[in-house]
C-alpha cells in the first residue's frame, strides 16, 4: 500500500509549482531580452542618434541575455524530463542550447550589434519563446491526464484501506467472538466434565449398593414378562373355553392346567403390582374406614387357603375404636400379602390377627408359630424375588415379590413397619395407622358383588372389533366373544378392521386392541384411527403385555381403558359389559 | 564522516557569526555611509536608517563596497542548484540591523533581475548564518552565475532547510529587500 501511495506521489506532477515557475521564468526572461532588443532597435532608429542611449540599451541586452542565460540553464537542469514528454522536453533544451551558443559571440562586450543581427535575434528569440509555450500546454495535458489517474490510483487505494480496515475490524470482532465463545464452551464442558464425574460416582455407588444389577433385573424381568403374558394370555382364553367341551375324564385335568394358569396369572400380576408401583402410578387415597370389616373380610377370605396349607387362623379385637384414617384398598393389599405369606412360608400352624388400640393409634399384628426368620435376613426379606426356604424355587410359594409389594406399599404410605422373628417362635410383623376421629361410612357394602354368567345376556349382538398381530389370540377372542354372542370382527390392522365393517355393514360397539402392534403401530393409535374413520367415539380397550413404567404412565394419559395381560375371560366379560354399560346408558 | 566534517565547519562559522553581530550593532549606532559605486542592492519600506529617498520614501543604497564594510561570513555549500560552492557575503541579519529593522516583526519581499520575487517570513535569521552572497569561490558573482547577489541558505549544514518555502527564499539575481 505504501508503495501505492508512493507510486502515486509522481514528481512529474507532484513538482508542478516548481516546474510552473520555470514554465514561466523562461518565456519571460525570453521576452524581456526580445524588449530589451526592441528597445535598441528603436534607440537606434531616433534620428540623430543618440549614442548614449543606444550604449546603454546595448548594454541592457547583455544584461537581459545573461539573466536568459542563467534562466535557461536553469531551466535545462531541473524541468522534469520523464515520460511521456521526455522527447519533447529534450528537444526544446537542445533549441535553447543552440539558441544560447549560437548568439553567445554576438553578445560579447566587443561586438556591435548590427540591425540584421538584432532582427535574427529578435526571430531566433520568439521562436524559441514559442517553443517553451507549446512544452507548457504539453506539460499541462499530461500532467492533467496523470492527476486524474493518480486520484483514480488513490480512490482505489483509499477502497483497498477501508476493506483492510473493516477486514481488521470484523476479524477483531471475530476473534473476540471466538474466544467468549471458546471461553463459554470450555466453562461448559467443565461443567459436563463436572456432571459426568458425579454422574460416575453415582454410578459406581449403584454398582457397589447392588441397585444397579436391580434395576437391570427390573428391566429384564419386565421385557421378559411381555413375550411370556402373550402366550398365557391366549392359554387362558382357550382353556376357559375348553371347558364345555371336555368329557368328565379329562375335567380334573382341565381343572388342574386352569389352576396352574390362574397360579401363573397372579405371578405375573404381582409383578405387575411391583411394576405399577415403581412407575409411581399407586396414588394413596386416604379416608376414614373401619379397619374391623376389613380384617373379618380378609379372615373370611383367606381361611380356606390357610387350612388348605394346614394352618389355623385366629383374629382377635382388643379396644372398640376401629376406624383409620388411611388408603384401605392398599392397607387390605398389605394385610392380605403379609397373610398369604404366613399361610405359605412360615410352615407353622397358627396365624394370629390382632387388632390393638395402642396411643399412636390402630395397630395390626399378623403373627404366627413358625421357622421364624434368622436377625441377619430381616432386611433381604423385603427384596424382590427373595425366599428363604424356597431353593427349588416352587412357583405355586410365589414369586418372592409378596413381602417387597408390602414394603414399597408401607414405604408409600408412610407407614412403620415392624418385624419382630426369632427362630424359634415364628415371626410377627406389625404396623400402626393412623386412628380417625369420625365415624365413616361402611366401605365394604359399597363393593359390587361379582357377576355371574348369566348376567352378560345384554352383551348379544354387541359388535366387538379386535386388532391384534398375534393369531392365536385372534381365534381365541373370537372364541370368548362368541361364547356370549357378540359378533366379533378379528383382524389384524386398522386398515382391514374398516374393511371387514364395511363389507357386513356393521358399526361397532367396541374396538379391543393389543398395545403393542406389528411396524411399531400403537394399540391407542389404532383407535383413534378407528374413530376418526367412522366418525364416532367408539369405546376403546387396550389390552397390553407391557409392564414398564413408562409405557404405562403414557398409556394411562390416553384415557383409554386399560387391561394387562393375562386376562381370563371371566374378568373381560365383566370390563366389556363395564364399558358397554357405561356407553349404553350415555347413549 | 560528513556530519563530522559539517560539525567542524560549523563552529568556526558560529563564532564568526558572533563576532559579526557584534560589529554591525556598532555599525548600526552610526548613521549609513551613501554609496560611491554601482547600487546592486535596494532596501526600502520600513526601515529606520537610510542613506538616500525615492519617491520621498526613506530607502537604503548599498554598492558593494558598503556591503563588504558591513562585514563578511564565508561558509561552504552545495544548493539545489549548484554544486558544492564557498560562497561570502554579508549576513542578513546584519544586513536588516545595518537599516534598523528587526526581522521577527516583518516580511521581506526579495525581488530578483528577472522579475521574481517572493516573501521571506519566519526565518530565523540568527540561528542560521543565512547570507546575501556576493563571491563565489573568492569571485564576485556574474550575472550567469546567478549574481550579483544571491541569498544563499546553509544548506549542507542544516538539512531541515531543504523546504520548498526556503528553496523559493533562496532569491537569486537580487536586486532590492521591501521590509513589510
Amino acid at each position: 500500500m505504501l508503495t501505492g501511495i508512493q507510486n502515486a506521489r509522481n514528481p512529474f506532477w507532484n513538482n508542478g509549482p516548481v516546474s510552473v515557475n520555470l514554465l514561466l521564468q523562461t518565456d519571460h526572461s525570453l521576452d524581456r531580452f526580445s524588449l530589451s532588443l526592441y528597445d535598441l532597435q528603436s534607440a537606434r532608429s531616433q534620428k540623430p542618434i543618440d549614442q548614449s542611449a543606444a550604449s546603454a540599451q546595448l548594454n541592457n541586452v547583455r544584461l537581459q541575455f545573461d539573466i536568459l542565460w542563467s534562466t535557461l540553464a536553469d531551466f535545462m537542469g531541473r524541468f522534469p524530463a520523464e515520460n511521456p514528454i521526455e522527447s519533447f522536453v529534450q528537444v526544446v533544451n537542445h533549441e535553447l542550447n543552440t539558441f544560447l551558443i549560437v548568439n553567445e559571440p554576438l553578445m560579447a562586450s566587443t561586438h556591435e550589434l548590427t540591425d540584421q543581427e538584432i532582427e535574427r535575434l529578435i526571430q531566433h528569440s520568439e521562436q524559441t519563446s514559442l517553443a517553451v509555450f507549446e512544452l507548457g500546454r504539453q506539460y499541462f495535458v499530461e500532467t492533467t491526464l496523470q492527476t486524474d489517474a493518480a486520484e483514480a490510483n488513490i480512490d482505489t487505494l483509499v477502497g483497498y484501506m477501508r476493506l483492510f480496515i473493516a477486514l481488521l475490524v470484523f476479524t477483531g470482532g471475530l476473534g473476540t467472538g471466538l474466544l467468549v465463545y471458546s471461553n463459554r464452551r470450555t466453562q461448559k464442558l467443565f461443567i459436563d466434565a463436572k456432571n459426568a464425574r458425579t454422574e460416575l460416582a453415582a454410578t459406581v455407588d449403584e454398582l457397589r449398593s447392588g441397585k444397579r444389577e436391580q434395576k437391570a433385573k427390573d428391566n429384564f424381568l419386565a421385557a421378559a414378562s411381555h413375550d411370556l403374558r402373550q402366550p398365557l394370555h391366549a392359554l387362558g382364553l382357550f382353556l376357559n373355553n375348553l371347558e364345555r367341551d371336555v368329557k368328565p375324564d379329562g375335567k380334573v385335568a382341565l381343572s388342574g392346567a386352569i389352576h396352574c394358569t390362574n397360579d401363573l396369572n397372579r405371578l405375573f400380576n404381582s409383578m405387575l403390582d411391583l411394576s405399577r408401583l415403581d412407575a409411581g402410578m399407586v396414588v394413596v387415597e386416604n379416608e376414614d374406614f373401619n379397619l374391623k370389616e376389613i380384617l373379618n373380610t380378609l379372615h373370611a377370605e383367606l381361611s380356606p387357603k390357610a387350612e388348605n396349607y394346614g394352618l389355623a387362623m385366629n383374629i382377635n379385637f382388643d379396644g372398640d375404636a376401629y376406624l383409620a384414617h388411611s388408603d384401605p384398598v392398599l392397607i387390605c393389599r398389605i394385610v392380605r400379602n403379609l397373610i398369604e405369606n404366613a399361610i405359605m412360608h412360615s410352615e407353622g400352624s397358627l396365624i394370629d390377627i390382632n387388632y390393638n388400640c395402642v396411643a399412636a393409634g390402630c395397630a395390626i399384628t399378623i403373627s404366627d408359630n413358625g421357622c421364624g426368620i434368622p436377625e441377619a435376613e430381616h432386611e433381604a426379606i423385603f427384596s424382590e424375588y427373595y425366599q428363604l426356604k424356597n431353593p427349588e424355587r416352587d412357583r405355586s410359594k410365589g414369586m418372592g415379590l409378596g413381602l417387597s409389594i408390602v414394603k414399597r406399599l408401607t414405604d408409600l404410605m408412610g407407614l412403620q413397619l415392624y418385624i419382630s422373628s426369632s427362630e424359634d417362635t415364628g415371626t410377627a410383623f406389625k404396623m400402626v395407622l393412623p386412628r380417625s376421629e369420625v365415624q365413616p361410612i361402611s366401605k365394604m357394602n359399597t363393593v359390587q358383588p361379582a357377576q355371574s354368567d348369566n348376567d352378560y345376556s345384554h352383551l348379544h349382538g354387541a359388535v366387538v372389533v379386535v386388532v391384534d398381530d398375534d393369531s392365536s389370540i385372534r381365534s381365541a377372542m373370537r372364541l370368548i366373544l362368541s361364547k356370549h354372542r357378540m359378533v366379533s370382527v378379528c383382524v389384524e390392522t386398522t386398515d382391514e378392521a374398516l374393511e371387514a365393517l364395511a363389507e357386513n355393514q356393521l358399526e361397532p360397539d367396541l374396538i379391543i386392541a393389543d398395545y403393542r402392534l406389528r411396524d411399531h403401530v400403537t394399540g391407542d393409535n389404532v383407535i383413534f384411527e378407528m374413530r376418526e374413520a367412522i366418525e364416532a367415539t367408539v369405546p376403546g380397550l387396550i389390552i397390553t403385555g407391557d409392564t414398564s413404567p413408562a409405557r404405562m404412565s403414557s398409556l394411562i394419559n390416553s384415557g383409554l381403558d386399560t387391561m394387562h395381560k393375562p386376562v381370563d375371560a371371566e374378568t373381560l366379560y365383566q370390563k366389556i359389559s363395564q364399558i358397554l354399560t357405561a356407553e349404553f346408558s350415555v347413549v | 564522516m560528513v556530519l563530522s566534517s559539517r560539525c567542524q565547519r560549523a563552529f568556526p562559522n558560529l563564532f564568526l557569526s558572533f563576532c559579526l553581530v557584534f560589529t554591525s550593532l556598532q555599525t548600526a549606532a552610526t548613521p549609513l555611509e551613501k554609496p560611491t559605486g554601482k547600487v546592486l542592492l535596494v532596501i526600502d519600506g520600513n526601515i529606520t536608517q537610510s542613506n538616500s529617498t525615492r519617491n520621498n520614501n526613506p530607502v537604503a543604497l548599498f554598492d558593494l563596497a558598503l556591503l563588504k564594510s558591513l562585514g563578511s561570513t564565508t561558509f561552504k555549500t552545495s544548493s539545489p542548484w549548484t554544486p558544492l560552492s564557498e560562497f561570502t557575503g554579508v549576513r542578513l541579519n546584519t544586513l536588516l540591523a545595518s537599516v534598523g529593522v528587526n526581522f521577527e516583526d516583518v516580511t521581506i519581499r526579495a525581488s530578483a533581475a528577472n522579475d521574481y520575487w517572493f516573501d521571506l517570513s519566519e526565518i530565523d535569521f540568527d540561528k542560521y548564518p543565512i547570507m546575501v552572497a556576493y563571491e563565489k569561490n573568492g569571485k564576485t558573482l556574474s550575472v550567469r552565475e546567478l549574481g550579483p547577489l544571491w541569498i544563499v541558505f546553509p544548506w549542507d549544514a542544516n538539512p531541515e532547510l531543504l523546504t520548498e518555502k526556503n528553496k523559493a527564499s533562496s532569491v537569486w539575481q537580487l536586486l532590492s529587500l521591501t521590509i513589510k
